[in-house]
C-alpha cells in the first residue's frame, strides 16, 4: 500500500508547495492517516530514525532548531517539523516530506513539534527517545481549556506511555518539573543559570501558583518569567529538581526566554550526541533565529525584527526584549484571531503594554482586531495617548513605516502567528502593494 | 469637590482568567480621565469586613477549578457575610462567570458534586461534566437594564462549562443575540440583582462596553455623593468600531 500511497503522497505535499495552495502543509498528514491511521508508526518502524517530541507552549520551533542546528555540526542527518505543523496530521505530513519516494527515512533523527492538546494522541503512534518539555503557559484558552487541565493530561498520558524515555525538563516550571517527579522514565533537567534572575516579583500573567502535587500555595524566592523560577510548596515543600549544569557567559539568542530555550537544546542535543554539553557550546553560537522567532529581515534597508507574539506570556517577554534595545523606537502590533491565533482577544489584557507606553515608543496596531488592540493601548495610559497609530491594512502599514524611518532604522513587529505568516509574505515576496 | 471611588477587585490572584483584569483598568481610567479619583483595593482571602465595607463598587473576574475552589472556601467566611450583605444594600457590582455562579443558590461540579451556593443570586448552575461540549465563543447580547443607554448591543467572548439556570428568566442581564449565553437553552445571558451585573463575557467586557461601565461608574457615584451627575464624554470610536464590527460579522447588522 505504502508504495503507491507514498510516491502520490510526495507529489501532492510537492505540488501543493510549489502552487501554494494555502496552508496545505498538513494537508497530505491528513489524507495518509486517512488511508492508514497507523501511517506514522509504520513509517517510523521502516527506519532507525530517533524521535525527539517537543511540547511546550513558546518556544518550540526555537528549541527543534536549535537542536537540528547542533546535531547537523555533529554531522548527523536530521530533519524537523514543517513550520506550524505540531498536531498528529502534521507528524504525519513531516514525514512524507522527507522520506523517500519508496517510504524510508535515511535520516538519524527526527525533532518533532508537538501542540500541547496533542501529546496524548502523538505518543499514542511514537516511542521516541526523547521528549522535551518546555513551559505551559495560558495560550488559546477557547481550544485548550485551562492550564491545570493541559498538566493533568500529560502526565497521565506520560504515566500510560510504558515504554521508557527519557524526559529532558524545564525544572523553574512547577508543571512541567512534576512530569518528572515519581515517573518511570529517565529524566534530566535544565534551568535558568542564577546569574540571569533579574525580577523581583510574579507578575499577573502568571496562572500556575498552586503545588500540582498537594495544591499548596508555591512560594518564589526568584522569578525567571511568568511562572518560572524558584518555588518551594509552603506545604508538602516540593521544589525545583536539581538541574544540569548547562551555562553560557553570553547567549546568540536575547531574552530570558531564550535563555531557556538554548539550555534546552544544549541538554536535548547532549544527551542525544552522548557528548558533555561543554563541546557543544560553540556549535550553539552560530546559530540564526527561527522563522518569526526574533527573526531579522532586511527590507528597504530597514531591519524588521519580527518577535512571534501570541499569549501573554510570549508577548510579555517580546516587550522586555524590545524595551531592553535602547535604539528601539517603532514598533508595530499585530492582532488577528483567526484559528492559529485565537478566537478570543481577551488575552492581550495579561499583556503589560503599559511598558511599551511608558517608554514613548512609536506604535502602530494593525490586524484584523487592531481595534480591540487599540482600546488596549488607550487603556494602557492615564495620562491619554495620542502617540499611536492604527493601519488596518498591513501593506498601508509598513509604507507607512518606511516613509517615517531610514535605511538602517530597526523596526519591531509584534505579530500573533497569522499574522507573522502575512508580514513575512510582505517583506520577503516579491510583490508590495 | 474631588470625587473618589474605592473599588474593592475580589481575590485578584485567584479569580483572573483570560484578562478580566481589563475591567478594572477600564474602571480606573475612566474615572481618573473625568478627575474622579480611584483606589483599587485588593480583597484577598482573610480580607478584614471593614476593607471590603468601605467599598464603593466591587468586582470579581472568573478563574480556573483549583483557584475557583479556594476563593469558595475564602467565601463561606467573613469576607462571604459582608459581601452579601453589601449586596443586599445595593452596593454596585460586577461579577464575571465564576464570580457569579457561587453567589447562587447551589452548583453541581463536573463530577456531581452538589456545592451549596451563598445563596444570595437566585440562580444554580450545572456542570453536565468534563466530556460535555463547554460553551465556547464569541457572543452578541443585548441587555435588558433599566436605563441602559448607549448602543443596545454588548459584545464577548463566553468560555465555560457550567450551565446557569436562573429562577426567574426576567431577571437576566441580557437576552442572547448570536451565542449560547447562560446554559445554551433559554437565550438568557448573566443575572441582574439589586446593584449586582453577573455576567459570563470575558472580552473583557467593559472594553467594547464603555457604556457598561460609565453606567456601573454612574451607578457607584450616585449611591456615594447622592447626585446624578452626569459623566464627561470620553472618544470611545475604537470600541464601538470593533463592536460594529463584531456584531456585523457575527449577526449581519
Amino acid at each position: 500500500m505504502s508504495r503507491v500511497l507514498i510516491p502520490f503522497l510526495k507529489l501532492a505535499s510537492f505540488l501543493v508547495q510549489t502552487l501554494r495552495l494555502g496552508s496545505g502543509s498538513t494537508w497530505p498528514g491528513h489524507l495518509a492517516l486517512k488511508v492508514d491511521p497507523k501511517f506514522v508508526e509504520h513509517t517510523i518502524s521502516h527506519s532507525k530514525t530517533q524521535i525527539v517530541l517537543v511540547v511546550g507552549t513558546n518556544g518550540k520551533t526555537t528549541v527543534s532548531a536549535l537542536i537540528q542546528h547542533i546535531l547537523e555540526s555533529k554531522a548527523r542527518r536530521v530533519f524537523r517539523s514543517v513550520e506550524g505543523a505540531n498536531l498528529l496530521s502534521g507528524v504525519a505530513s513531516t514525514l512524507i516530506k522527507n522520506c523517500t519516494v519508496t517510504g524510508s527515512l535515511p535520516y538519524d533523527f527526527a525533532i518533532l513539534e508537538v501542540d500541547e492538546n496533542n501529546l496524548s494522541r502523538v505518543l499514542s503512534h511514537v516511542n521516541p527517545t526523547q521528549i522535551v518539555v518546555l513551559n505551559l503557559f495560558r495560550d488559546q484558552l477557547d481550544r485548550y481549556g485551562e492550564v491545570n487541565t493541559i498538566a493533568t493530561k500529560w502526565r497521565e498520558c506520560l504515566s500510560a506511555h510504558k515504554k521508557k524515555t527519557t524526559l529532558v525538563l524545564n525544572t523553574d516550571d512547577p508543571l512541567v518539573r512534576y512530569l518528572g517527579y515519581k515517573t518511570h522514565h529517565y529524566t534530566s533537567y535544565f534551568a535558568l543559570p542564577s546569574q540571569y534572575y533579574e525580577k523581583a516579583a510574579l507578575s499577573h500573567d502568571v496562572d500556575s501558583i498552586f503545588c500540582p502535587v498537594c495544591g499548596g500555595a508555591l512560594i518564589f524566592k526568584e522569578v525567571a518569567y511568568s511562572h518560572l523560577g524558584q518555588y518551594l510548596c509552603s506545604k508538602c515543600k516540593y521544589t525545583n529538581a536539581k538541574h544540569e549544569n548547562i551555562f553560557m557567559k553570553s547567549y546568540p539568542l536575547k531574552g530570558v526566554y531564550n535563555i531557556y530555550n538554548v539550555n534546552a537544546a544544549l541538554l536535548s542535543s547532549s544527551m542525544l550526541l552522548d557528548l558533555p554539553v561543554s563541546e557543544l557550546y560553540e556549535k550553539v553560537l552560530s546559530f540564526e533565529p527561527a522563522f518569526g522567532r526574533g527573526e531579522s529581515i532586511t527590507f528597504e534597508g530597514r531591519e524588521f525584527v519580527i518577535l512571534l507574539s501570541k499569549n501573554p506570556a510570549g508577548f510579555n517577554q517580546s516587550i522586555e526584549r524590545v524595551i531592553a534595545d535602547s535604539k528601539a523606537d517603532y514598533v508595530m502590533l499585530v492582532l488577528n484571531d483567526r484559528v492559529p491565533d485565537g478566537l478570543d482577544v481577551s488575552w492581550i489584557w495579561d499583556v503589560n503594554i503599559e511598558e511599551l507606553v511608558k517608554r514613548n515608543l512609536k506604535l502602530t496596531v494593525s490586524g484584523d482586531r487592531a481595534d480591540d488592540m487599540a482600546i488596549r493601548v488607550q487603556y494602557s495610559s492615564i495620562p491619554v495617548i495620542t502617540s499611536f497609530v492604527v493601519e488596518y491594512s498591513l501593506n498601508e502599514c509598513i509604507s507607512g513605516l518606511l516613509k517615517k524611518t531610514k535605511t538602517g532604522d530597526v523596526i519591531y513587529i509584534l505579530p500573533t502567528y497569522s499574522a507573522m505568516l502575512e508580514v513575512r509574505k510582505i517583506l520577503t515576496g516579491s510583490k508590495f502593494i | 469637590m474631588q470625587q473618589k471611588i474605592v473599588i474593592g477587585w475580589l481575590y485578584p490572584k485567584l479569580m483572573n482568567t483570560y484578562g478580566d483584569r481589563g475591567n478594572i483598568i477600564i474602571f480606573q481610567c475612566r474615572c481618573e480621565w473625568r478627575g474622579i479619583q480611584v483606589e483599587i483595593r485588593e480583597i484577598n482571602p482573610g480580607a478584614s469586613v471593614k476593607e471590603i465595607e468601605s467599598c464603593d463598587l466591587l468586582f470579581m473576574g472568573g478563574a480556573q477549578d483549583t483557584q475557583q475552589e479556594i476563593v469558595e472556601r475564602d467565601l463561606r467566611g467573613s469576607t462571604g457575610k459582608t459581601l452579601c450583605k453589601m449586596i443586599d444594600n445595593g452596593t454596585p457590582t460586577l461579577l464575571v462567570c465564576g464570580g457569579y455562579q457561587f453567589l447562587g443558590s447551589y452548583y453541581v461540579t463536573a463530577d456531581g458534586k452538589k456545592i451549596k451556593g451563598l445563596g444570595l443570586l437566585p440562580l444554580y448552575t450545572t456542570n453536565p461534566g468534563k466530556e460535555a461540549k463547554r460553551l465556547v465563543g464569541n457572543i452578541v447580547i443585548r441587555p435588558t437594564l433599566p436605563e441602559f443607554p448607549g448602543e443596545a448591543f454588548v459584545v464577548g467572548f463566553e468560555n465555560h462549562g457550567g450551565r446557569t439556570h436562573l429562577e426567574d428568566v426576567s431577571d437576566a442581564f441580557a437576552k442572547v443575540v448570536r451565542g449560547l449565553g447562560n446554559n445554551g437553552e433559554d437565550k438568557t445571558e448573566g443575572i441582574v440583582y439589586k446593584g449586582v451585573i453577573g455576567t459570563y463575557l470575558h472580552g473583557p467586557i467593559l472594553s467594547k462596553s464603555p457604556e457598561l461601565a460609565d453606567y456601573v461608574i454612574q451607578k457607584a457615584l450616585f449611591r456615594k455623593y447622592g447626585e446624578n451627575v452626569g459623566l464627561k464624554p470620553l472618544d470611545d470610536t475604537y470600541a464601538k468600531e470593533a463592536r460594529n464590527a463584531l456584531v456585523k460579522k457575527l449577526y449581519g447588522k
